[in-house]
């Protein structure tokens, strides 16, 4: 198992060392006071990341916002969106998964792909619709650094309920529908059949044999989400202008701003990175027995 | 008559036979499956008759903010009603859906065949798949938003680079589907059997190909839906200088303006992506129905 952490570990590393040299680049091949030499402007921009990696201050995009109270926001709704779907998702998937009524079960297939198929833009106007709370207004006005500093007068219901509630639909329907493929396929094999005979106990079977092989396989496919997730949450912060990375990068595409654009991407994907590494590790020492098929992945 | 006709006629009508008992067995038992080929169908035909069945002329101008033809003040002439200068609104979004249909099968492809190449070579070599893997793993600690604001503010208004960015994005869950579906079929006892007779790599993966067939449509109509969506709303933020181009994210944004005396402009372009996605995935659905039932 610590074979296999060091080695998640390591690739982490790889990946954002390769993604530093990527941004040093982005920000390097646009900057006009290059008075340093190439490797030294490297050794200075890895020291600058490393030291402080959620300092801003050197974007000038916003002097007195910090990454940490842009990244923090947009990490707690990812966290409340993950939280929700995997509480929502799994039992559901689960259920559905065992469920053996034909009728019953294509008819939640269908309401998924309903949801599924949803553009953000149509949940959020139909919604609007639904409890007049969005002002539509709002998508309209392309000057998002002076939207940027008005978020403080939307109320805090409009702020947390209704984007959680459009980015929890996707996810959760992912889960429910990776879930419960999972338990179809685990179920129609022979050592679940056995165990049923030998154990007259469904829930036991369930909890003993369906669950550890289902488990780690979901959180493992619906780990190659999570870049997704943090797309969806970006894109939501600007729909309904609320305070995140998601404005925060629109503002730095519109005032073309490389250096704001690079700390972005290095955070990101620490974020990414660290997230993904923890959900590999976490399987690894809950289920042990999957290592070896994770290690071919 | 000749032998050799009666010969060809009694192979052309078990032909037909077999032709008709698949459709029977396939399409028409499968609610799913005949509602999403019968629709995809229908949009396939109006993709490539819509210049014979509509004079889309948007230099044609008629009275602006007209409402949609069942509203009070409608013209039937303008079906949806016309924008804020006077074009028709239901052309505008035969253009932009003809557009984002376009757009998205290119993404689509494009990454059906990187993902098939990847897949090849990682399932060849070994040191390979170590390389493509953390290749892939950049890519997805990179968010799609990100990389299309990189590529647009380095490559300017190209329309291609944003969508290799987006489906990039997507492909490494995709490549990942496919090599998990692989790798299980590759580990079954059949193959293994087969494996034992000597029978080479290629012939190996014809035996399992007709196994894989369902399971990479899946994938592949969850990379088209993916790519679909975040097309429609990276066009709606106007992100990738993409202005000059008809799509309907960018019809979405336009057409806000007009959503409280007409909100079918809007409504219209976020259902043609609503109806689209529906109707691809109940084939998808129909597939794994109709796989589903060949297992027993």
């Amino acid at each position: 198992m610590l074979s296999f952490i060091a080695k998640k570990i390591l690739t982490v590393v790889i990946i954002l060392a390769i993604i530093i040299l990527l941004c040093f680049m982005l920000n390097y091949t646009h900057q006009t006071d290059n008075q340093l030499g190439l490797f030294h402007e490297l050794a200075h921009y890895c020291s600058t990341i490393l030291s402080n990696p959620l300092d801003l201050n050197h974007t000038y995009i916003l002097p007195d916002e910090t990454l940490k109270s842009v990244l923090l926001p947009s990490a707690m709704r990812f966290f409340i969106v993950i939280i929700l779907s995997i509480l929502i998702g799994f039992p559901a998937g689960i259920y559905f998964g065992l469920l053996n009524k034909p009728i019953l079960n294509n008819g939640i297939k269908v309401i998924c792909v309903i949801f599924y198929s949803c553009p953000i833009v149509l949940l959020s106007l139909l919604l609007n619709n639904l409890f007049h709370s969005i002002d539509i207004e709002l998508l309209n006005q392309p000057f998002v650094l002076e939207r940027y500093t008005e978020h403080h007068t939307f109320s805090a219901k409009i702020e947390f309920n209704v984007p959680i509630f459009i980015l929890v639909v996707l996810p959760c329907i992912i889960t429910i529908q990776t879930v419960s493929k999972n338990v179809e396929s685990v179920i129609r094999q022979n050592f679940i059949k056995i165990s049923l005979i030998k154990n007259p106990s469904k829930f036991n079977v369930i909890m003993k044999h369906v669950l550890p092989n289902v488990i780690p396989t979901s959180m493992n496919q619906l780990l190659y989400h999570s870049s997704n997730l943090l797309f969806s949450v970006m894109m939501v912060e600007i729909l309904f202008n609320i305070h995140g990375l998601g404005l925060f990068s629109y503002a730095a595409f519109i005032n073309s701003n490389y250096s704001a654009i690079s700390s972005m991407i290095v955070m990101t994907s620490f974020f990414l990175s660290f997230f993904w590494l923890i959900g590999q590790c976490l399987i690894a020492i809950l289920y042990p027995f999957t290592l070896k098929t994770n290690a071919s992945y | 008559m000749r032998p050799t006709d009666v010969i060809n006629m009694t192979n052309a009508h078990s032909i037909f036979t077999d032709m008709n008992h698949w459709f029977r067995k396939h399409l028409h038992q499968n609610l799913f499956m005949a509602i999403g080929i019968y629709g995809i169908l229908s949009i396939i035909t109006l993709y490539f008759c819509t210049e014979w069945l509509f004079d889309m002329n948007l230099s044609t101008i008629s009275n602006a903010n007209l409402p949609p033809s069942w509203y009070e003040n409608g013209v039937v002439s303008h079906f949806l009603g016309t924008d804020a200068k006077g074009h028709d609104i239901f052309y505008i979004l035969l253009l932009s859906y003809k557009s984002t249909l376009l757009l998205t099968l290119r993404t689509t492809f494009y990454m059906m065949l990187i993902g098939a190449i990847f897949n090849y070579f990682a399932y060849r070599f070994k040191i390979i798949h170590v390389i493509i893997n953390l290749f892939l793993s950049v890519f997805i600690v990179i968010t799609p938003l990100l990389s299309v604001i990189v590529l647009s503010l380095l490559l300017g208004d190209n329309l291609s680079s944003m969508l290799i960015a987006i489906g990039v994005a997507y492909l490494p869950a995709f490549i990942n589907n496919i090599e998990r579906s692989v790798h299980s079929e590759f580990n079954k006892k059949y193959i293994l059997a087969d494996r034992l007779d000597g029978v080479s790599g290629f012939h190996l993966f014809i035996s399992a190909a007709p196994n894989l067939v369902s399971n990479y449509f899946m994938q592949l109509v969850a990379l088209f839906s993916q790519i679909l969506l975040a097309i429609t709303v990276i066009t709606f933020f106007n992100f990738g200088f993409i202005t000059h181009h008809p799509d309907l994210g960018a019809m979405m944004r336009t057409m806000l303006i007009l959503y409280s005396s007409n909100p079918w402009a809007t409504l219209s372009a976020c259902f043609c992506v609503m109806f689209t996605l529906i109707l691809i995935n109940f084939i998808s659905l129909g597939l794994q129905l109709n796989s589903r039932q060949e297992r027993g």
